[in-house]
């Protein structure tokens, strides 16, 4: 069964001047143990993609479903905190917690206590090829590859089975970049989780399982 | 080129542009308005201080009895010790002006002046004096009037109105010549009708004439022969009438225009002008009389006035048998209004440069005054003067106008240099974000080769024109409002400084009215724009080198890196655990927060604790304040010789919130000896003294309108004698000053001086007995009053004075031994009981023995009148319900006549100047406080707002994670109530060091907290409302 499924996305945006359709009708199903790749061009509509698949927002016509469930009917909060993990373009990490602080947060979020939430990110920031040093720095302190690698650390510690990235190695270098995506890969594949990727890098396909293409808020098959 | 986008990057950024242009022209405005005001202020001060003029006046405070013009020696004395000279050299005084005051007269001028003391006084040389029959009316023929206010040809025929045998004891001679003295009590009338009355002047006593030996009538051999006597005595009276009756006050003056009665705007030129300080520098001989003189003699400007002046240059008053030779011509060169105090004062030119008064009556001069220096002035001459000394200031108002301009000129200069750094801070600003923002643009211009002054330009054409439109409106603004700000300061500032004069002993005259003229001047108003201008653009030319150079843009880029900690923290749990992180890593943001917090609760408790001082500083004046008020002149002066109907005076002392009232009776007396010793033993008294005539009792009546008085009052020590001296007195024993006081006495108790009782060989416990006139039916001579002395003072006063306690109903009807009475008089009031005396039902004869000597006394004091009264008034908060009370039931004060002719002061110019200040600091403070507490509550609401906005990527970042709303509300909530309740802990801190914890219990101090802390939760129930993808597409 598809861990996540779009049904017929429309989703649009407006503003004082004009309204952009982002999606339009978008159909595709998406099942652990992959990594997928979404390209298009600058605005075509794919991070929109993402943020819905996120639940950040919902469709506005069509249905985005998590093991069936619409997205329309669960408590978005929830489901991103239990079920979904994201990794964003600039890695949102809290500025004034350090590395293990930062992953160990989604932990604390269920209620882990925070000497065993601390083993366990160390573990984590282990498992994404970072050195101890850089557990008790904060985010400011660490390069880009480093901040995607605990930004991934944090997600893993999320415990879901979903793991969105939104354009995860657009500040990377390229060799850093490949890193990244290979290490996404290894969790898919090795983990068994879903990983969907939205980049323009057409370099990185080569290592997806899947691309789909997003052109003109229609999602195709690549 | 550069030109076209240096104006399209202003009007493509229309809020910016707009919000920084009106924020540029307020500042503009605020500065203008603060600049020009205090311009203004100065300039109005200067006009006021050419528009006033202070007079400080300086009377001797004479015990003179009935004679108006008489000087005691201690006057005297007390007069010979004051330096003038140290008073006219006193560096406050612009002009020292002795009283040179002294009586004259002026030729062809007959003062047909009804009132005067002496208008129906007459002597005559008649003839042919005999009846129509012998039941008829006397007549006789005029053969010359040696003196009467009318003129009488010779040959008029004048009736007699005394019966000769009886009155005289003689029927005078037809034929024979007499000069007779007499009154023609209707002058007004066709008719000449006169009364033959005695002579009696104290003038001609102190001048050692005994008036009881001069004759009525006097048989003479022709007015010829009388004539030729040159000291005849009838020929001095005449003289003496003359004298009295068309008497001028003869006053010098240097600076006329400074003399009371013009500085308070009494008297003013209706035709001519007064002269002037070089005319009277000069000697010149020029005089401004009044118009009822003018009016009555056909006097017009120009005319020339000549005046008899008294042989004795230094006499001031009338001296018996002064032949007035001494003239002077005077040119009239102005006439003043009529006014019944000053309608027979002659004003001309002084002919001495003495520092001393030469010729005074009890005025002893007064000064001109810098304005503004009055209390400086009375602080310097007050120990040069004795006790019995009353001193007056006249300030036209300037103190109270001066006192709000300066007000006004201070806030204007506090409000200038604010309105100065706030407008260098609002164009630094302006010129940081206008070039800043345009760092990008300039970038790509050098990346385009432009050259630096092409780049210059830019950033600087668009800044400019903004700050020149925006100065422009601002300048244009505040000359719009610049008048009404300022008409709107001087009033508002002038209520709130008024002071309640009525009644009050700091009275200071009539108040000129001050319209302040403001000329608006263009050249300031550019001046001030243009200066503005000149600064906005200095600073967009600063911040445009700096953005040229890139050293702007190098400063954004550095990134401050935090020191990281040494192992991450696992302390605490859930949302305090982040909110505790959060607030160790916060830096700079951790301290702000609780800086801004604890100062917010010190300035708001600064702020109470000022109010609250102020509040008890007032209650502290009040409590340690007690108002004395007094009876005085109608110009504010004490005195002990006021006529105070009883009526008055009850509705004075039943008024609310008087008390202590201490008043005064006074009945002159004739002592007649001891009537019983203290041991039992007869003593020795003279008999009542019986006129033989009408005549002999007047005379009587005038010599004992000259004797001591006995003085009844309810406390001796309170009496006007006393008033610049202590009172001493001895008491024999089982007395006291207590006992003393009471009413309730059978045997009326008296003290009397020392020096009295050492004269007349009194003892305490003695009887003595004294006449008095009679007030108590009114056709007795005089009544006789024994009293029982039980003690003595130390006299103070120039004569001997007794004292005496009160009867019971004196001013207090109700407890009056009248009302003893077998029948009951409805009209036992006030003023009623002669009328109950006499109503009395009495056997045929009437005798005094028919009262006790309480209700003797209750009647003669009910007939007279009080002669002083002091109060006191305990709670000054109810001064202002006093006043009211005064002036509804008509009370005058000083030299603001009312209904009823009796003058109230209230000595509260001190307290009121205190009070006053108080009062006004704390006014402006209760207007500033609301004001400054919701700024404190502006602040808190945009700190906190500014807090969590500043934190909303944390939160994006928490609701991407599917963080609880309500853990992320407690995350934050929690973060920024420690760092308020650390900011309440240092206020606490600071509370206690200065030793004002209490003020932690004020709610008011918590205003920043509460507004900061409601702020912050609502920012985040805000926050937490958006949609999670909304917050997270929110760009920077």
């Amino acid at each position: 069964m598809s861990i996540l499924t779009l049904n017929s996305v429309r989703y649009s945006y407006s503003s004082k001047y004009h309204t952009v359709e982002a999606l339009k009708d978008v159909n595709c199903e998406f099942e652990q143990g992959l990594i997928y790749a979404i390209v298009g061009k600058s605005g075509s509509g794919k991070s929109t993609m993402l943020s819905l698949m996120a639940g950040l927002d919902v469709p506005d016509k069509g249905d985005v479903l998590f093991r069936g469930v619409s997205t329309r009917t669960m408590d978005l909060d929830s489901y991103r905190r239990n079920d979904v993990a994201i990794i964003y373009q600039n890695f949102r990490l809290f500025p004034l917690l350090t590395a293990v602080e930062n992953v160990m947060y989604p932990m604390e979020l269920h209620g882990i206590r925070p000497r065993e939430a601390k083993k366990r990110a160390e573990e984590y920031i282990r498992s994404v090829e970072l050195n101890d040093n850089v557990f008790n720095r904060f985010p400011s302190m660490l390069s880009g590859g480093e901040q995607q690698r605990v930004a991934i650390a944090r997600a893993l510690a999320m415990d879901t089975s979903l793991m969105l990235a939104d354009e995860p190695t657009g500040n990377l270098d390229s060799q850093t970049a490949r890193n990244i995506i290979e290490l996404l890969a290894r969790l898919a594949h090795e983990r068994n989780y879903c990983i969907i990727v939205v980049t323009h890098d057409m370099e990185l396909l080569d290592m997806m399982d899947v691309t789909y293409q997003m052109k003109d808020g229609i999602l195709v098959k690549a | 080129m550069i030109f076209r986008n240096s104006v399209k990057s202003i009007l493509r950024t229309p809020i910016k542009t707009v919000s920084f242009a009106f924020l540029i022209a307020a500042v503009t405005a605020f500065l203008y308005l603060g600049i020009n005001t205090w311009v203004a202020s100065v300039s109005m001060l200067r006009d006021c201080e050419e528009n006033y003029t202070t007079i400080v006046t300086i009377e001797y405070l004479e015990d003179y009895g009935s004679k108006m013009g008489s000087k005691s020696e201690s006057m005297l004395a007390d007069i010979a010790a004051i330096d003038f000279d140290a008073i006219a050299s006193n560096e406050n005084v612009i002009l020292w002006q002795p009283s040179d005051v002294g009586m004259g007269s002026a030729a062809n001028v007959i003062y047909n002046d009804y009132k005067s003391d002496y208008s129906d006084s007459c002597v005559f040389i008649v003839t042919g004096i005999r009846q129509f029959s012998s039941d008829s009316q006397y007549y006789c023929k005029l053969v010359e009037s040696l003196y009467s206010i009318r003129d009488y040809e010779p040959g008029r025929t004048v009736f007699i109105e005394n019966n000769f045998e009886e009155e005289f004891g003689f029927v005078p001679d037809p034929d024979a010549v007499y000069v007779i003295l007499a009154q023609n009590s209707r002058t007004t009338a066709n008719g000449l009708s006169v009364e033959i009355t005695p002579f009696y002047s104290w003038i001609a006593q102190e001048a050692g004439v005994d008036c009881t030996k001069i004759e009525k009538i006097q048989k003479i051999d022709s007015a010829e022969a009388l004539h030729a006597e040159e000291d005849n005595i009838y020929l001095k009276i005449a003289k003496f009438y003359e004298a009295m009756n068309n008497s001028l006050m003869i006053c010098r003056a240097r600076e006329i225009d400074d003399i009371e009665e013009f500085n308070q705007g009494y008297l003013k030129p209706v035709s001519g002008r007064l002269f002037t300080r070089e005319e009277a520098d000069s000697g010149a001989k020029v005089c401004v009389i009044s118009q009822s003189l003018a009016n009555t003699h056909n006097l017009n400007v120009g005319d020339t006035l000549t005046i008899r002046l008294s042989d004795d240059e230094n006499a001031t008053m009338y001296a018996w048998g002064d032949k007035m030779s001494r003239q002077e011509d005077l040119t009239i060169v102005g006439i003043v209004n009529h006014h019944t105090d000053y309608h027979r004062n002659v004003y001309t030119t002084p002919v001495t440069d003495s520092a001393r008064p030469v010729r005074f009556l009890y005025d002893l001069g007064q000064a001109t005054i810098r304005n503004g220096t009055a209390e400086e002035f009375l602080s310097a001459i007050k120990p040069l003067l004795p006790e019995r000394t009353f001193i007056a200031v006249y300030d036209q108002g300037y103190q109270a106008t001066a006192d709000a301009l300066k007000v006004i000129r201070n806030a204007a200069i506090s409000l200038s240099v604010i309105a100065f750094a706030v407008t260098i801070t609002v164009l630094s600003f302006f010129a940081y974000m206008f070039t800043d923002k345009q760092r990008e643009a300039i970038e790509i211009m050098r990346c385009f080769g432009a050259k630096k002054n092409e780049t210059r330009l830019y950033l600087i054409i668009g800044a400019s024109l903004t700050s020149l439109v925006a100065v422009a409106a601002g300048i244009l603004t505040g000359t719009m409002c610049a008048e009404e700000v300022i008409k709107y300061a001087y009033e508002f500032v002038s209520e709130l400084q008024v002071v309640d004069m009525r009644y009050s002993d700091g009275f200071r005259g009539i108040v000129k009215e001050f319209n302040p003229v403001m000329t608006m001047s263009a050249v300031f108003a550019l001046i001030v724009g243009v200066a503005v201008q000149l600064i906005a653009v200095s600073l967009c030319l600063y911040y445009a080198e700096k953005t040229i150079n890139g050293k702007l843009i190098s400063a954004r880029a550095r990134v401050r890196v935090r020191k990281p900690p040494k192992k991450s923290s696992v302390a605490l749990s859930g949302a305090l655990r982040h909110a505790v992180l959060y607030i160790r890593r916060g830096g700079i943001r951790s301290l702000l927060v609780p800086s801004l917090c604890a100062a917010a609760m010190v300035f708001v408790s600064l702020l109470q604790s000022t109010l609250t001082s102020y509040y008890a500083a007032k209650e502290s004046l009040y409590e340690s304040t007690d108002l004395t008020g007094y009876c005085a002149q109608m110009n504010g002066k004490f005195s002990d010789r006021l006529v105070i109907n009883n009526t008055h005076a009850i509705k004075l002392t039943s008024m609310e919130h008087i008390s202590d009232i201490k008043y005064t009776y006074t009945l002159n007396y004739g002592y007649l000896g001891i009537v019983r010793h203290a041991d039992g033993s007869e003593g020795q008294v003279d008999p009542m003294p019986m006129p033989g005539d009408p005549y002999e009792l007047e005379i009587m009546n005038d010599t004992l309108a000259a004797q001591p008085n006995i003085i009844f009052t309810d406390e001796a020590r309170s009496a006007p004698e006393f008033l610049f001296a202590d009172f001493h007195a001895d008491f024999m024993p089982g007395w006291d000053e207590a006992r003393f006081s009471s009413r309730e006495w059978e045997i009326l108790p008296c003290i009397v001086s020392s020096q009295f009782m050492n004269d007349k060989g009194i003892k305490p416990g003695d009887t003595i007995r004294v006449y008095v006139k009679d007030y108590f039916i009114g056709f007795l001579n005089f009544i006789s009053m024994d009293m029982m002395v039980v003690g003595s003072f130390s006299r103070v006063a120039n004569q001997n004075n007794i004292y005496c306690p009160l009867p019971l109903g004196a001013l207090d009807p109700e407890r009056s031994t009248l009302n003893d009475l077998p029948k009951k008089y409805h009209y036992i009031t006030t003023g009623r009981y002669l009328k109950a005396a006499t109503n009395y039902p009495m056997a045929t004869s009437f005798s005094l023995d028919m009262f006790t000597k309480q209700q003797i006394l209750d009647i003669i004091l009910d007939n007279k009148y009080v002669s002083s009264l002091t109060f006191k008034i305990r709670d000054p908060r109810v001064l202002g319900e006093v006043k009211d009370m005064l002036e509804r039931e008509g009370f005058s004060g000083p030299t603001l006549a009312n209904d009823i002719r009796v003058c109230v002061v209230i000595e509260d110019a001190q307290y009121n100047e205190t009070l006053s200040s108080i009062e006004q600091r704390s006014k402006y403070l209760e207007m500033l406080y609301p004001v400054l507490i919701v700024l404190v509550c502006i602040l808190g609401l945009i700190t906190g707002f500014l807090a969590i906005h500043s934190r909303r990527e944390d939160v994006a970042l928490m609701r991407g994670m599917g963080t609880q709303k309500w853990r992320i509300f407690a995350t934050l909530f929690i973060e920024q109530l420690m760092l308020l309740f650390f900011g309440v802990l240092a206020a606490a801190v600071i509370f206690s060091t200065m030793g004002n914890m209490a003020q932690l219990a004020s709610p008011a101090v918590y205003a920043f907290f509460v507004c900061y802390a409601l702020s912050v939760a609502l920012s985040i129930m805000m926050q937490n409302a958006k949609k999670a993808f909304s917050i997270l597409s929110e760009k920077e």
